[in-house]
């Protein structure tokens, strides 16, 4: 977002910040690990800001609901802020949000991990059925390399159930990175 | 069993009436029960029947002499092959003379006219009336009608090439001067002098010149004349000296005919004109140590010593013999033309010039001779009949093959001084084999050529060696019979079953013979072959021949090995063996080299190829860390965070928001 769009959000803000004190006292002051995830966060889609703020915004919720029943006072409003509790669910939630952006990519790299063997083996088996229904002049020209991971004992159940018996050697491998 | 009807006995073999070079005869029984006493003459696989007469001799069985009854190919046990069998009626008594060189008891001149002239002339005028010629007219093929011996039958003549059983006595000047299986059908005069010879064999008892060889006897028919030469001191009376003089004329163009000898019978007795003794020389030319005063029997003397005239001919004074000695200006010319014409077309071996340059001078000398060349020398009508039953001579082969290639044939007819059509009608078809025999591909060459010139010549291929296939008709149901015996070890078609179909198609199949000759490519070459068979099959059926058809499957599995497909491929060879049962050979081809669906097949290689392309890429991105690199982990991580934080936000505020509500 360009700077004179922020700049124009903050100066179209201020007045409903202005008019609702109150809430913006407690909203800005519970908000606060968002701030910070927002200024540390450098890429540009703010992911880190999104994940933190949202969460920090879901616990910061029921402080904010609960000073508009209060009548949105300024006292009500020191009241909420003084409170321990709020502090704990506003701020915690956050932490709930920076914790899952903490641990998001083990999940994923495990999930992707795994979903690219499952896509080679399915790769492999394509090009095996191939070969057997069009021979090997298919894979002409392109660079055969030898099998060399854990492919091999699914590869070998799928050679038995291949009428045209291709081998492992025979096969079109990628190249190892 | 012939015609469903005449049952012909192996077991009971009837030497007496074998014919010649091998042709036996066997008892036969008429299954209808007709009375008379026949057997059958069994041919010989490798030399055909005159079977183009046999038709026309089958209506003379009034006749005296022996005329066919049925004949056709029969399954032949003693052999285990089938065979040409001709049925004749049996001669009810024995053979006049008993062979060739026998003696007998010689007969008057009155009884010769009596049984032998008087009933044999009406026969001869129905074969010249129909310029149909018997060529086995002698008296070892002259039977007994009965046990009185007072009449006589003339036996049969056409279990072997016209005239190949003559002894060359009974020949004229330059059919004696032929190989036996070279003097052709020749003409009616031809049959005449063989009857003035067989009429001299009969008064002197057998053969008049038993002190001369075959090869004196001509050459002292050329020297000396016929008549002189084979009636020499035979004590005649004058009427029949008139009649053999004009039997035995050297001329055929004087010899007599059938109204001369009639006029004779009648008893008005003519002067029969003489043939010219050939001009004698001044000087004697000498060769291989005898003294030649003539250009004839020099030429015939130089045809005979092949080695010897062609040292004749280098020492290059032939031409001045014949111009200074022969005072022949006109024939030492065209020895002259005949050596500037071989020195002008050229080509081939020093050896082969000289041979050709000899033919062309032997041609030169004596132009009545027969085409000699090497150790081949036929008339020009019989120079095909000779090339086929000299066909598995290697040396021969090769000798016929050069003679024709030097357009010899030709050269001959070009020497002749009369024109005639038949000679215009040989140079046309030698022109023609010329062009087969350029082209050394299968269907072509010198196996084309022994078809295209003997048209009724059975198949010579060696996998019909136990069947007898001399017309296309024939050929597909043999192979049926090989097939049906299981002999596909082989290819259905050789180089003589490719030139006999060739030969007797109206048109070439050309594709399958281009499709042969790449004999390097299985899937081409055998996909020729069955394409020739299908011709066949639709040129003259039959419609299903199921166990060929099988073979021809088997065949086209390289052609159906070439679609990319295996799916397509496993369709096709059931389709194939569903095909091949139905015996339809054209179907197979239709299968086997369909451009639509060869079309189909390269285009899903082409797309397969392209899918499999784009795999092997998928796979290395995937196995280059495509989806595992930390970078690639960690945007999709902080994007996965993002989701998965706003659904739990999105939730608790939903939740928050129903309690605040209620």
């Amino acid at each position: 977002m360009k700077t004179w769009v922020k700049v124009l959000v903050l100066i179209l803000l201020f007045p409903f910040a202005a008019l609702l004190l109150p809430t913006t006292l407690v909203f800005v002051t519970m908000m606060g690990p968002t701030f910070v995830a927002y200024i540390t966060d450098r890429s540009r889609e703010k992911h880190l800001a999104i994940t933190v703020g949202l969460l920090n915004f879901a616990g910061t919720l029921p402080a904010i609901i609960d000073l508009w029943t209060r009548g949105q006072s300024h006292p009500a409003a020191m009241d909420l802020i003084g409170d321990v509790f709020v502090w704990v669910i506003a701020y915690g939630a956050a932490f709930v949000g920076w914790g899952i952006f903490a641990i998001m990519p083990s999940f994923v790299g495990s999930y992707f991990r795994m979903t690219t063997q499952t896509r080679i083996h399915g790769l492999v088996r394509r090009q095996k059925a191939l070969i057997a229904e069009w021979g090997h002049a298919v894979a002409e020209g392109l660079e055969v390399a030898m099998h060399s991971d854990e492919e091999e004992d699914e590869d070998a159940e799928d050679a038995d159930e291949d009428a045209a018996e291709v081998t492992e050697a025979e096969l079109v491998e990628p190249q190892a990175g | 069993m012939v015609a469903d009807r005449y049952r012909i006995h192996p077991e009971e073999p009837i030497p007496a009436l074998d014919g010649p070079a091998g042709v036996r005869a066997f008892n036969v029984t008429d299954e209808r029960g007709a009375p008379k006493a026949l057997f059958a003459l069994v041919c010989r696989s490798d030399v055909a029947p005159r079977t183009e007469v046999l038709n026309q001799f089958s209506r003379f069985s009034r006749l005296p002499m022996t005329s066919p009854l049925r004949w056709g190919v029969v399954h032949w046990p003693p052999e285990r092959a089938r065979r040409f069998a001709i049925v004749l009626h049996q001669p009810g008594g024995e053979r006049v003379l008993p062979k060739a060189d026998a003696t007998i008891e010689p007969w008057r001149e009155d009884r010769v006219v009596r049984v032998v002239m008087h009933p044999l002339l009406p026969m001869f005028k129905e074969l010249g009336d129909r310029l149909l010629t018997h060529r086995g007219i002698r008296a070892d093929n002259l039977f007994f009608a009965d046990g009185s011996r007072d009449s006589v039958v003339l036996g049969e003549c056409f279990s072997a090439p016209p005239a190949m059983a003559q002894p060359s006595i009974y020949e004229p000047i330059d059919s004696a001067m032929s190989m036996p299986e070279g003097r052709g059908h020749g003409t009616p005069a031809d049959d005449y002098y063989a009857l003035g010879v067989m009429i001299l064999v009969l008064i002197c008892g057998g053969n008049p010149c038993t002190d001369m060889s075959e090869q004196e006897i001509v050459e002292s028919k050329i020297s000396k004349g016929s008549y002189a030469t084979l009636v020499g001191d035979t004590r005649l009376s004058l009427p029949m000296v008139e009649m053999l003089r004009g039997l035995l004329c050297d001329d055929p163009e004087e010899r007599w005919r059938h109204d001369d000898v009639m006029m004779w019978l009648n008893g008005r007795h003519l002067s029969p004109k003489q043939a010219l003794l050939p001009p004698k020389a001044a000087r004697l030319f000498p060769f291989e140590g005898v003294d030649y005063n003539n250009a004839p029997a020099l030429s015939n003397a130089m045809g005979r010593n092949w080695s010897a005239g062609l040292q004749v001919i280098k020492e290059n004074d032939l031409e001045r013999w014949i111009r200074r000695s022969l005072s022949d200006d006109t024939r030492a010319d065209a020895v002259g033309a005949a050596t500037q014409a071989v020195i002008g077309i050229g080509g081939g071996t020093a050896g082969s010039l000289e041979d050709r340059l000899l033919s062309r001078v032997l041609i030169a000398l004596d132009s009545q001779a027969p085409l000699r060349y090497k150790q081949v020398a036929a008339r020009i009508q019989g120079l095909a009949t000779a090339f086929a039953v000299n066909y598995h001579d290697d040396q021969r082969r090769q000798t016929f093959a050069e003679l024709m290639v030097h357009k010899l044939p030709q050269a001959w007819i070009d020497a002749q001084p009369v024109s005639r059509a038949d000679y215009i009608a040989f140079a046309r078809t030698y022109d023609h084999i010329l062009m087969h025999l350029t082209k050394p591909r299968i269907g072509y060459g010198l196996e084309r050529a022994v078809y295209s010139l003997n048209a009724s010549w059975p198949c010579q291929s060696p996998l019909l060696r136990n069947d007898y296939v001399a017309d296309l008709e024939s050929l597909l149901p043999a192979l049926e019979r090989v097939a049906r015996e299981g002999k596909t070890d082989r290819l259905p078609i050789d180089w003589h079953i490719a030139g006999f179909v060739s030969a007797h198609m109206k048109s070439a199949p050309d594709r399958a013979f281009d499709e042969m000759t790449h004999d390097e490519d299985a899937a081409v070459f055998n996909l020729g072959v069955v394409r020739l068979l299908a011709r066949v099959q639709e040129a003259v059926g039959p419609a299903s021949t199921p166990y060929l058809a099988a073979w021809c499957s088997s065949l086209l599995k390289p052609a159906i090995e070439k679609f990319r497909n295996r799916s397509r491929r496993e369709q096709l060879l059931t389709e194939l063996q569903e095909t091949a049962a139905k015996g339809n050979i054209s179907a197979l081809v239709l299968m086997a080299d369909d451009p639509q669906r060869r079309a189909a097949d390269e285009e899903g290689f082409r797309r397969a190829k392209a899918e499999f392309a784009s795999l092997v890429e998928q796979t290395n991105w995937l196995r280059n860390g495509g989806l595992t690199k930390p970078a690639v982990i960690k945007a999709n991580a902080r994007e996965a965070s993002s989701v998965f934080s706003s659904v739990v936000a999105a939730v608790t505020v939903l939740l928050i928001t129903l309690n605040s509500v209620f």
